[in-house]
């Protein structure tokens, strides 16, 4: 199975639509997926029209029991399952804290759905605690969207000096850029600089659309709704880019 | 997964909860198939129906009409048997021990595959609108649904099941639904296993309506003993005999004497006649256990001796379905079931009350039984098993007769108790009886000049020696079992 996280220090960059869409993508290739919401604002939940089931608390996920199966629920979309978000998700940094290897909890809690599934996806708070770093070590790949401000810039610097401070492996670190207006100056050559600067940030960039905002209304992923679409485009071209980085450039 | 069947198409519309929405997503165009079954409809007692289309053989759970098991074949036979021991032939065989199948109707089906929605607009079940109908029967036809949940949406679905279920009305499943009010459904099929007297009707009226029904089974039976369909018709016949003689046994002192001497004769007669063809049609079956005890040198003799008996059973069939075509048992049959429908059969102190009778008719053939088991050791003979087999056989019959309006709980154990007994006793019998046929087999046949039969035979009567030695130890074994003090008492009480 293997593990993509949707993370960014950040909020508001698009992590949970590049979370629904790359899920969503995954899953029509046949593989079976799953989408764990883990913010717990459950906007990929949402977008999947799944409300959480009573029995999922923060405890459950930290120990990790039947309760954290029980809570998946069956997506409109073949082959993709959901693990909604949970209000009590706040408190998981709490429990995280109480238990004996803390950093390394989430590794032992995905391996649940090893068998059940080839691919899941992480939709994850924005934040930078324990959380986090549970996640970095339980992934196989950190998917960071960026917006190409300046501000975005710098959360992105913080992010990598804490995979460092950390001795986290950061080759599994693959920001891209999001929300992208072409119509700003400042945008394109924030995009040039820092491309120059990083080369581990993904050719493909998802761009700024109403398109997208509106997939969001109709409570399904844009590449469900419009496949032809940029933004549906876009998200494709990262899914390819993502599954070159897992497998090599003969990547099924 | 739960499904629903109801007499009429009714649109799956009114059958979801209105804060659901319904969306189409797929049909299945009309497919035509043929059902099969037993004589006795056994698939249909185990919830499972044998469906062959054009291509494939599958079995349908009755509940739900999924798919449990399929296989794909060559079905131009018409013979789902003959298609090859895939899972499902497997399966069916299984179920359908020792009985046969045949054809019971010729379907068409239709299905149509709706997502069922919640108020969030979210997919929680897909509803299977399924259409049955006998072909060129437009008025039989049945409609059903069944939900498949989605993962994480059981309850839900339970929510919307339980709603159509009340919208639906009357359920069943769709088998019975197709045939309801024709002469071949499996709802009308009278079995002997099921039949006691009932409730609150005085002894006279009770068991003259059981006799009636056990005659009709006889009658029901006759076309498949004479077509040769199953070699099942004979045995329930016989067993219909069996039980309306143990009945009549049991309330001798209630009966016209004169009267019913003539009809016991003819009972008797017709278990006679029948006797022959049955105990070929069990050493017909028993050739497969036959195979497995001689060593594969001596297998291949047994074939010849196979081809002799099947002959043999030929000709009493032939015997048999002439003496049941006759005018002589047409006659006594027809003097028999009159008797029954007017009743006048008994004496006047036949209107007692059934339940005072019955415990007195139990507790009685449990004494005798405690008797006579008292002598069993390693060492009885025989014919004294025998005898007591016959005892036990006559107390089951009687529990069974009496058991609903007896009432007692304790006459469900011993009747539990009775049954493990009896397999065992049976299977004892058996192998004497395989002995004895065997031994007259030796002692008469032109082809047992082939000294390679000749040991083929030998063989089989060592090891049927050998396994009733080792039965007999289990037999004692099963009296010990038998008995339990606290039941004893408790019998003894019901006088």
């Amino acid at each position: 199975m293997h593990t993509i996280a949707l993370y960014n220090l950040k909020g508001g960059v698009g992590k949970t639509t590049a979370a629904v869409n790359l899920a969503y993508l995954c899953a029509s290739e046949v593989r079976p997926t799953l989408l764990f919401d883990m913010d717990p604002q459950g906007s990929a939940s949402y977008c999947f029209r799944v409300r959480p089931p009573r029995k999922l608390k923060a405890r459950a996920v930290i120990q990790g029991g039947n309760a954290l199966e029980e809570s998946i629920r069956e997506s409109d979309f073949p082959y993709l399952d959901i693990l909604p978000a949970h209000i009590s998700f706040r408190n998981l940094n709490k429990f995280l804290r109480r238990q004996k290897h803390p950093k390394r909890r989430y590794g032992k809690v995905f391996d649940k759905f090893v068998g059940d599934y080839d691919f899941l996806f992480i939709d994850c708070p924005p934040g930078i605690a324990l959380e986090a770093e549970n996640i970095f070590r339980a992934c196989d790949i950190v998917l960071m969207p960026i917006i190409p401000t300046v501000l975005s810039i710098e959360t992105k610097k913080v992010v990598y000096s804490f995979f460092k401070d950390k001795g986290l492996d950061s080759s599994i670190l693959l920001p891209f850029f999001s929300m992208v207006d072409g119509r700003k100056k400042l945008h394109l050559s924030t995009i040039e600089t820092l491309r120059q600067e990083d080369p581990r940030i993904l050719e493909a960039s998802i761009p700024f659309s109403s398109e997208i905002e509106k997939s969001s209304l109709a409570r399904k992923p844009l590449c469900a709704v419009s496949r032809r679409s940029k933004g549906a485009r876009a998200y494709a071209e990262l899914w390819e880019q993502i599954k070159d980085r897992l497998w090599g450039a003969v990547a099924s | 997964m739960a499904g629903l069947f109801f007499a009429d198409t009714i649109s799956p519309l009114h059958l979801i909860p209105p804060d659901c929405l319904l969306e189409r997503e797929t049909s299945v165009k009309t497919e035509r198939c043929l059902i099969f079954d037993t004589h006795d409809w056994r698939l249909w007692n185990s919830g499972v129906a044998a469906v062959l289309g054009p291509r494939n053989l599958t079995l349908r759970s009755l509940h739900t009409w999924s798919v449990e098991d399929s296989q794909e074949g060559d079905t131009r036979g018409e013979d789902p048997l003959s298609m090859g021991d895939g899972p499902a032939v497997q399966k069916l065989k299984k179920i359908i021990y020792p009985r046969s199948l045949s054809r019971r109707f010729e379907a068409e089906q239709r299905a149509d595959v709706y997502a069922v929605r919640n108020a969030d607009e979210k997919i929680i079940c897909c509803a299977e609108v399924l259409e049955l109908s006998i072909h060129r029967h437009r008025k039989l036809k049945t409609a059903g649904i069944v939900f498949h949940p989605l993962k994480g949406y059981d309850r839900e679905t339970e929510d919307v099941e339980k709603f159509a279920r009340g919208a639906a009305g009357e359920t069943a499943d769709p088998i019975s639904l197709l045939l309801e009010g024709e002469e071949d459904n499996p709802r009308g099929f009278l079995s002997h296993k099921a039949l006691g007297l009932e409730c609150g009707l005085p002894l006279r009226d009770a068991s003259c309506r059981i006799l009636l029904q056990f005659a009709e089974i006889m009658e029901g039976c006759i076309p498949g003993i004479m077509a040769d369909i199953d070699s099942e018709f004979l045995h329930d016949y016989r067993i219909s005999i069996r039980k309306s003689r143990a009945l009549l046994s049991l309330l001798k002192d209630l009966l016209k004497k004169d009267t019913i001497s003539t009809h016991r004769k003819f009972l008797r007669e017709c278990g006679r006649r029948t006797t022959p063809m049955r105990d070929l049609d069990v050493y017909l079956l028993e050739f497969p256990l036959f195979h497995d005890l001689l060593p594969p040198a001596l297998n291949f003799y047994l074939e010849a001796f196979y081809d002799e008996t099947r002959t043999k059973r030929t000709a009493e069939q032939v015997n048999l379905s002439t003496y049941l075509a006759g005018r002589e048992y047409g006659r006594r049959f027809a003097s028999w079931k009159k008797h029954l429908k007017t009743g006048d059969l008994f004496s006047a102190g036949a209107d007692a009350d059934s339940a005072l009778v019955g415990r007195q008719l139990i507790a009685r053939g449990y004494k005798k039984i405690c008797k006579s088991a008292a002598r069993i050791s390693a060492h009885t003979s025989d014919k004294d098993l025998h005898a007591l087999r016959i005892e036990c056989k006559k107390l089951r019959y009687c529990i069974e007769f009496f058991m609903a309006t007896v009432g007692e709980p304790v006459v469900d154990d011993v009747l539990s108790r009775l049954r493990t007994l009896q397999d065992v006793l049976g299977e004892f019998n058996d192998m004497n009886i395989q002995q004895a046929w065997l031994q007259e087999t030796l002692n008469s046949q032109e082809l047992i000049r082939n000294p390679g039969v000749q040991a083929a035979l030998g063989g089989l009567m060592t090891s049927l020696y050998a396994r009733q030695q080792r039965l007999r130890e289990q037999t004692c074994q099963a009296f010990n079992r038998f008995f339990d003090q606290d039941v004893a008492g408790r019998i003894i009480e019901l006088r």
